[in-house]
């Protein structure tokens, strides 16, 4: 493909591509060359996307008008080859569910797993995710990058919790390591891994509170990450599907 | 002044009578088997271990809202097909089945440190398995350090649950099994079978007889009963027949001796301790009163009505021993778990409107 033309990228996901859309807002992120466009729904509605005759249909009137809010260009449909590529934004696929587990293993013996163990966890996890198999399909005509949903949010996580689930003391080489053996995984579908930027990690396995959508405790949103966040997402992966696009 | 009585039988209840308490009575209408020394109320934490016929109790004592404690429990991305494949959540520690006195003895003293754990493992085609539960893991551990990592996983959660625990279900299987002939150690299963390699020089089988069983026990209530004064033990004995005897009897006595020998020790450790009781599970199954029915065309198998019936049985004793439990029971209902799911909708569809709106 030419170049010089305007680089078509989607971001689709569920609500977490609000950090994304706060990340553009806030001019975080360096559009120049892109025609971005956001396609996806949140909550309940994420799960009325479905994945019919080669392409994510909406099959609810709720998703259909969460579709009208995020999509500026009226797009009722995604198809593989709408875009030159696709950033999968969150989808429904958690780090903490794969990588919290097994880095508490580290700390507490009792969570430790054998890598039999791991490596069934590890391809339920991605096998489990609806969003993770419509990837793998879109991978085949596009390049796809998947950014699962970052760790809980530090400081809005209940200390408690953080306690009986968290390996505070995980060092970055162990998250490196379930990384690896994830991005492992993704690449044998054709789908490119984006981990969480380690800038934005703490304490073993959380997200640092500077991330986190909205810092008072009183939200308690642990979930949901903010713009900052959503720039080192989406340059991320602007520059890697670039840099696909020039390879291929 | 009342009469008294013309001999010491004569004003015993119907159950001291066979006549009344079982000839007449349908067998599944055979009742009171049972008097509990302790109650078994939901809050109290239960743990369960030994022979297979143990993991009936967890589950029934899941389904019927009591406080099953599974101290090493299964990773949430594991399917429940997955978990089983891998031994989790079968009992309350993955030991695997735990069929001799031995074997709990030795768990129990690697756990609490009373002996050092074995620096024997079995290989088999560049994977290990641990000669303590061979089957623990399909395929055996990819290395010696994961064995070694998972055995300190399975041995802390035997320390976590036997101190937080209430009570403690052991369910015994065999007198017979496996050792080697210089450490001692004894194998959960023969060498050769499930792994390792069996080698007549190194391995010796013994039929374990009552006064070791007896004297294995009375080691394990010891160390549960330091780890955990409080703790009370629930006996039972699997009514599950042999697979195959290696001494040289008819594998029906050899069950007969087996299931006999481990009942007497059951037995006589409930009457002489006030914090362990019997439950009669293996009689209801194997008794000639029940006609053989809960027992599987392979006279060996234990059908889901048999396991149903040991288990009301259990319920039944509990309730009339202790009236209150039979209310709680009556009174309370599964308790649901709401709201958390539709708040975090709630917080997802503020957070994208938020951004898009």
């Amino acid at each position: 493909m030419p170049l010089d033309r305007t680089f078509q990228f989607c971001v689709y996901g569920d609500s977490h591509i609000a950090c994304i859309k706060n990340a553009v807002d806030e001019d975080r992120v360096d559009l120049t060359g892109v025609d971005l466009e956001f396609w996806g729904a949140a909550g309940p509605r994420f799960r009325d996307l479905h994945f019919v005759d080669g392409r994510i249909t909406p099959t609810s009137p709720e998703a259909e008008r969460y579709l009208e809010v995020i999509n500026f260009e009226g797009r009722k449909e995604l198809s593989p080859t709408d875009f030159e590529a696709y950033l999968f934004m969150g989808c429904r696929l958690r780090a903490s569910e794969f990588l919290v587990p097994i880095l508490r293993g580290h700390s507490d013996a009792t969570a430790f797993v054998s890598s039999a163990v791991r490596a069934t966890m590890l391809h339920r996890w991605l096998e489990g995710c609806r969003s993770y198999r419509v990837a793998r399909e879109f991978a085949k005509k596009r390049p796809v990058l998947f950014a699962p949903a970052g760790f809980l949010n530090d400081r809005l996580i209940k200390e408690d919790e953080v306690q009986a689930t968290i390996n505070t003391g995980a060092t970055l080489e162990q998250r490196a390591e379930l990384w690896r053996e994830v991005e492992a995984a993704m690449a044998q579908d054709g789908v490119t891994l984006l981990a969480q930027p380690e800038e934005t990690v703490t304490r073993g396995a959380l997200t640092h509170i500077d991330y986190a959508a909205k810092s008072e405790a009183v939200d308690g949103d642990t979930v949901h990450k903010n713009g900052a966040y959503g720039a080192l997402i989406l340059n991320a992966a602007i520059s890697r599907a670039k840099a696909a696009r020039i390879t291929a | 002044m009342s009469e008294r009585p013309t001999n010491p039988y004569a004003n015993l209840p119907e159950t001291a009578f066979w006549k009344s308490a079982v000839a007449a009575c349908n067998p599944l209408e055979i009742s009171g088997l049972w008097r509990p020394k302790f109650p078994v109320p939901r809050r109290h934490k239960v743990i369960t271990a030994g022979s297979c016929f143990a993991q009936h109790f967890s589950r029934a004592l899941v389904a019927r809202g009591h406080n099953w404690l599974d101290a090493e429990p299964a990773p949430k991305l594991l399917s429940e097909d997955q978990a089983r494949d891998y031994n989790y959540g079968i009992f309350s520690f993955r030991t695997g089945n735990i069929y001799t006195a031995r074997m709990l003895r030795q768990w129990l003293g690697y756990a609490f440190g009373e002996a050092e754990a074995p620096e024997e493992i079995w290989k088999n085609e560049g994977r290990v398995m641990d000669p303590l539960r061979p089957a623990i893991e399909p395929g055996g551990f990819a290395s010696e350090a994961e064995l070694l990592a998972s055995r300190d996983a399975v041995l802390a959660a035997i320390r976590n649950a036997i101190t937080q625990a209430d009570i403690f279900v052991f369910t015994m299987g065999l007198t017979e099994s496996w050792r080697n002939r210089e450490t001692g150690l004894e194998y959960a299963l023969c060498p050769g079978t499930v792994g390792g390699q069996f080698d007549k020089d190194q391995h010796v089988f013994v039929n374990q007889g009552f006064s070791t069983i007896r004297r294995d026990m009375r080691a394990c209530l010891e160390i549960l009963r330091a780890a955990n004064p409080g703790l009370r033990v629930l006996l039972t004995v699997s009514p599950v027949p042999l697979t195959a005897t290696a001494t040289d009897k008819h594998v029906l006595t050899a069950t007969s001796y087996s299931k006999s020998v481990l009942r007497a020790v059951a037995g006589e450790l409930a009457d002489d301790h006030d914090d362990v009781d019997y439950f009669p599970s293996y009689e209801i199954i194997t008794h000639p009163a029940y006609r053989g029915m809960f027992y599987a065309p392979n006279q060996r198998s234990v059908v889901p009505q048999g396991v149903n019936h040991v288990m009301e049985s259990f319920f039944a004793c509990q309730h009339a021993a202790f009236p209150r439990l039979a209310r709680q029971a009556a009174k309370s209902g599964a308790k649901r778990q709401g709201g958390s799911a539709s708040s975090r909708a709630v917080k997802c569809e503020e957070e994208f409107l938020d951004a898009f709106g």
